[in-house]
């Protein structure tokens, strides 16, 4: 057993810290995810049989380093339909494009639909279905659905696809999706049965990776703001970093943010285990959002009235949490899921 | 569970309940109970009313402009009118600096500065906290050097609620250097129109605006405006903040909150989901748990006892149960409440009663609702106070 990073990650990471000092994270624009394309990081989503560079970890790594950040929204949903279309066919043109930053596709897992669900019409002729709050779609040419029966690869600019966008509480672009009787092609069904159920399962180590990878990038940043503020904020003659009543708090963040960082490692080594089971993918996701929220909490009270402006990254990083929490597919669907699953 | 109320307090709750369904303005109420932020000219239509009916200043003496309330009676009409929606009735004016005019100040004072806060006239805001003296207040540094039959005041305040809307701020300030940080301040009253005076906007994580920093750059102010003695400022900085400290458990507020809570969840479908009910149980406990130690505490206060430490342990609790609410209510919407745009919350060309516009006001309160846990003398100051004079840890 090995958990440290291989040198190479070590690089990737380093390289994404770099990059992400050089950004104050910046509107959503193109120029960006030109710049990351050339990087190469998106190759961090698929093997080198798809032309990548990655597994799961290597994803883990760009996306705890991007966390928080417009990036890590946009990122997030791009990881898991390269997942899914990896599982499909390795060698689909589509992946290329993706990869070098030309086209952009968002994967899509039926949890992420509205409770009516996800219905496949009349012997795969058309799907139907509702999302809501999904981040990057409005930017999306493709969109890829893992569903147990099948993968379906579907053209954003359908007819039948509804897109209707607004701001989201994380600041960024968030859109109800809406498919109406989308009509399916043979090339639009990528795989059927057992296939379209192992690149499901695929999938949803992805997006485990991924939602719990950002927790524990944003959870350490918000912790090291804390930290750096209670060592140079003085009051009663001290810096406060000094009254043990704050240094056990800070010590009990720590340990949050050391958990984070071990659920986060869970999800992205799934990638590389067969069989993980669904509920471990689920414990992750639940248990690195609780701790994160929890940290954000402490960063903010600790800093005092300084974190109720936006002159700090602090009440970003909660809006950001709450979003990783609330949002369909983030960690209340999975409490859910695991309540269901014991009953 | 009564609390045993006298017939009087009763006809009192009565009296409040009936004027407040009358007379709150349904657009005003709405607002509040959807949590999406006031404008000035909403505070002060309700302020207004009240002032009419001459209650702005209830638990003020009869003498200067009040209704001699008791303490319940100042307990049930914060409940009653919290309860029904009423905006928070700003209590810069009328619950800080008023009760240190009326038991400091001179006559001319008196005379100047209580009408003005009992007719709602004058907005005043409190000048407390600095870039450098926050939960140790009292190291601050704004100076006011003495001339003549002025002081002139430079240096500046933060986290200034309100401050842009106000037309009077109370500040303390450093009147002598060389003594000890308590020793060496005093109250001045400063009028915002004051040349010297910039007001600048800090922008807080709802995205609303309520907090500023102000700053002062050899601002005069007439001696006349100080209160009290000279250097003595902190006593009367002490007596505020036990006045601040005595409100800050809103039982009406929370339980309009659980109420909203409550019905949002079933609008969802939620009302047998077992982890829902387990969750607001345990809110609803705490609920009971602070108003029957609000109610303990008010009992002691009408025996003629000074409220203490448990100012402190209600500050603490009330805003930790508030902001607990105000979260779980967010996470009830679920992913409704991912649309979030500060900017569609204060444009009046959006429905302000539309679904949208409500889930925007709770995201909106519990990003607020941050703040409560860290102002008026944070949570953590509240445990210094609790375990120095009450359990003697000091």
């Amino acid at each position: 057993m090995k958990l440290t990073l291989t040198q190479e990650q070590s690089m990737l990471a380093d390289s994404v810290t770099r990059f992400m000092a050089g950004k104050n994270t910046p509107g959503e624009a193109e120029s960006i995810w030109r710049e990351v394309a050339e990087l190469g990081w998106l190759g961090a989503g698929v093997g080198e049989s798809a032309g990548g560079f990655g597994g799961g970890r290597e994803m883990a790594i760009v996306m705890e380093g991007v966390g928080g950040s417009e990036l890590a929204q946009a990122l997030a949903p791009v990881f898991v339909a390269l997942a899914i279309l990896e599982k499909s066919d390795p060698e689909a043109a589509l992946i290329s494009g993706i990869i070098s930053g030309d086209v952009v596709a968002c994967g899509l897992l039926p949890e992420m639909a509205a409770d009516d669900g996800l219905k496949l019409e009349d012997e795969l002729t058309s799907v139907s279905g509702q999302f809501h709050a999904l981040a990057n779609v409005h930017r999306a040419r493709h969109l890829v659905l893992a569903l147990p029966e099948a993968t379906l690869l579907l053209p954003a600019s359908d007819p039948n696809v509804h897109l209707r966008s607004y701001r989201g509480m994380d600041g960024k672009t968030k859109s109800d999706l809406k498919l109406d009787h989308v009509a399916l092609s043979e090339a639009s069904v990528l795989s059927k049965g057992p296939d379209a159920a192992a690149a499901l399962h695929r999938a949803r180590v992805t997006h485990a990776a991924a939602i719990t990878a950002e927790c524990s990038g944003l959870a350490a940043a918000l912790f090291q703001y804390t930290l750096d503020y209670v060592k140079q904020r003085r009051q009663f003659g001290q810096p406060i970093g000094r009254f043990q009543a704050l240094q056990h708090r800070l010590v009990d963040m720590f340990v949050a943010v050391e958990e984070v960082q071990s659920l986060a490692l869970a999800a992205a080594r799934a990638a590389t285990i067969v069989d993980v089971p669904e509920s471990a993918l689920s414990r992750a996701i639940t248990g690195a959002s609780d701790r994160a929220l929890h940290v954000a909490k402490e960063a903010i009270q600790l800093h005092g009235a300084v974190a109720m402006t936006e002159d700090l990254p602090l009440g970003g990083g909660l809006r950001r949490l709450k979003v990783l929490q609330l949002m369909p597919g983030g960690a209340e669907t999975h409490r859910r899921r695991l309540q269901q699953s014991f009953n | 569970m009564e609390a045993g109320w006298s017939p009087e307090d009763r006809a009192f709750r009565r009296e409040v309940r009936d004027f407040t369904q009358e007379k709150l303005p349904a657009a005003i109420r709405d607002k509040v109970m959807s949590g999406r932020p006031l404008e000035r000219q909403d505070y002060m239509r309700w302020q207004d009313i009240l002032a009419q009916k001459g209650w702005i200043a209830g638990f003020w003496p009869k003498c200067h402009g009040g209704q001699d309330w008791t303490a319940s009676q100042s307990y049930i009409f914060q409940e009653e009118t919290t309860y029904a929606g009423a905006p928070w009735l700003l209590p810069f004016g009328v619950n800080y600096v008023g009760p240190v005019i009326y038991t400091y100040g001179t006559e001319e004072q008196k005379a100047r500065h209580l009408p003005g806060i009992v007719s709602n006239e004058v907005f005043w805001c409190q000048g407390y906290s600095e870039p450098n003296a926050g939960s140790d207040l009292a190291r601050l540094s704004t100076r006011a050097n003495r001339d003549g039959d002025s002081y002139t005041v430079t240096g500046s305040k933060i986290w200034t609620s309100m401050a842009h809307w106000a037309d009077w701020i109370f500040a303390l300030v450093r009147t002598d250097s060389d003594a000890k940080p308590q020793a060496g301040i005093s109250f001045l009253l400063i009028d915002l129109n004051s040349p010297g005076i910039t007001i600048q906007p800090i922008q807080s994580i709802e995205g609303a605006h309520h907090l500023n920093q102000v700053f002062f750059d050899n601002v005069r102010v007439p001696v006349e405006n100080r209160i009290g003695e000279e250097n003595a400022g902190w006593t009367y900085a002490k007596f505020l903040l036990g006045h601040e400290r005595v409100l800050s458990a809103e039982i009406g507020k929370a339980k309009r909150m659980l109420e909203r809570l409550r019905s949002l969840a079933e609008e969802r479908n939620l009302a047998r989901d077992p982890r829902y009910l387990e969750t607001l149980a345990r809110l609803e406990t705490d609920v009971l748990a602070l108003e029957w130690t609000t109610l303990r505490m008010l009992d002691t206060v009408m025996g003629g006892a000074a409220p203490g430490v448990e100012a402190s342990m209600l500050k603490l609790r009330g805003s930790t149960v508030v902001q607990e609410i105000a979260e779980y209510t967010v996470d009830v919407l679920g992913h409704e409440a991912l649309a979030f745009d500060p900017s569609f919350l204060e444009e009046t060309i959006n429905d302000p009663s539309s679904e949208l516009s409500r889930n925007m006001g709770v995201v909106s309160e519990f990003l607020f609702q941050r703040a409560p846990t860290i102002w008026g003398g944070s949570n953590e100051i509240q445990r210094n106070i609790i375990s120095k004079h009450a359990l003697g840890l000091g």
